[in-house]
């Protein structure tokens, strides 16, 4: 059995050495112990696992099979299709079972094993369920503080945040970031920050050297991140936009998309919570392209 | 007897409720009163009247007037049905 860390979960997996290599690249990261977590109030400690056990995430072989009545779509995901059915805690994805819990949760996975889009929900739900609020943004840090940035496809995210990476900033992750509602503490699962040739040389050229020599399947620098080198807190969101002001179902929304739907009840109910718990961070004028640096260096060095 | 939507996502705000229906990605707002009666589903239409009569001094069937607008809003965008 393989024991690994996935954000403040002990994950014990029966997977073969593939998969779990596999999954390990994409959801392994260190425990941190941040000075957020340790002020916490017991309750709020428990939450995060610091006391008493930590969250479990067990992995292995067998899917029961699909009751009659369990809810049923077909969802797409990392450009394929993934045939999805839940039922209050359980999901099936494909031929991948998952038991959601807010403390404990089961993936088992079928002969035929899973494709990656498959994993992704399902760990992505388990996280929710566990507290952590999947966030489509990057996260940039100075010391213990981070600001994440939201928005639409194409909406210059990843430019800001290789213009940031060049500033000298830390950048916690380029779109996989997980918040937790109980302590504000923000995680990334990145290992690099992805950017074309044309992109480095134009706003951040003194990151060329760093890049790796492999590149990813689009043909992009791989910029090496430090998404573990600290614990930080998250401060504020900034949405990239025309500079209009959200009224509150717009910020809803927005948050709702930047996190995804959850599918099962667990996570269903700690999502709810956790949007509540993140809209004051979500700043109600969305900044530009031009603005947008400007406003993460003074949320950070101020 | 009216219920909601188990798929729904609920923001609570305080004075405010926001609901997200998420195959449709289409919000829809509920001010105090909205909320009252969300809060109380599964409930009947008299159960959700006589609540809002009490809790904000209407007369009987302003409070059903009121209930039933609210009911209606949130059936036509599929946030709640009547069994």
């Amino acid at each position: 059995m393989n024991s690994w860390n996935s954000l403040d979960a002990q994950v014990q997996s029966e997977l073969t050495p593939a998969q779990d290599s596999e999954l390990r690249a994409l959801w392994e990261n260190p425990v941190l112990h941040s000075q957020g977590s340790e002020s916490l109030a017991p309750s709020a400690q428990a939450a995060v696992g610091l006391h008493s056990g930590r969250r479990s995430i067990e992995l292995r072989g067998g899917v029961p099979p699909l009751p009659a009545g369990a809810s049923c779509a077909s969802l797409t995901l990392m450009d394929s299709r993934v045939e999805a059915a839940w039922n209050e805690s359980r999901l099936w994805l494909d031929d991948l079972y998952t038991e959601v819990g807010q403390h404990s949760s089961r993936l088992l996975v079928g002969k035929g094993g899973a494709s990656a889009a498959a994993w992704a929900l399902a760990l992505t739900e388990v996280q929710r369920a566990g507290g952590w609020l999947p966030l489509h943004a990057a996260v940039v840090a100075r010391g213990e503080k981070a600001v994440a940035i939201t928005g639409v496809s194409g909406a210059g995210k990843s430019t800001a945040t290789l213009r940031l990476l060049g500033l000298g900033l830390r950048v916690i992750c380029e779109d996989r970031a997980f918040w937790h509602a109980a302590s504000g503490e923000v995680r990334g699962l990145d290992r690099w920050l992805r950017a074309f040739d044309d992109s480095v040389d134009t706003f951040a050229p003194q990151l060329r050297a760093q890049a790796l020599a492999q590149r990813d399947i689009k043909g992009k620098l791989l910029v090496p991140l430090t998404p573990d080198a600290g614990a930080a807190q998250l401060i504020e969101i900034l949405a990239l936009g025309d500079g209009n002001v959200m009224n509150n179902a717009g910020r809803v929304k927005l948050l709702w998309e930047t996190t995804g739907y959850p599918l099962t009840r667990p996570a269903r109910d700690a999502a709810q919570h956790g949007v509540g718990r993140l809209l004051p961070l979500l700043r109600a004028q969305t900044v530009t392209r031009q603005t947008v640096l400007g406003a993460v260096q003074e949320l950070l060095e101020s | 007897m009216w219920q909601a939507n188990s798929a729904v996502l609920i923001t609570d705000l305080g004075d405010e409720l926001v609901l997200m229906h998420p195959e449709r990605s289409e919000m829809f707002s509920l001010n105090a009163a909205g909320k009252l009666i969300w809060q109380q589903l599964p409930a009947t239409l008299d159960s959700l009247s006589h609540s809002l009569e009490h809790t904000y001094g209407l007369t009987p069937s302003q409070a059903r007037s009121d209930a039933e607008v609210v009911l209606e809003q949130l059936r036509t965008r599929d946030l709640v049905n009547c069994v």
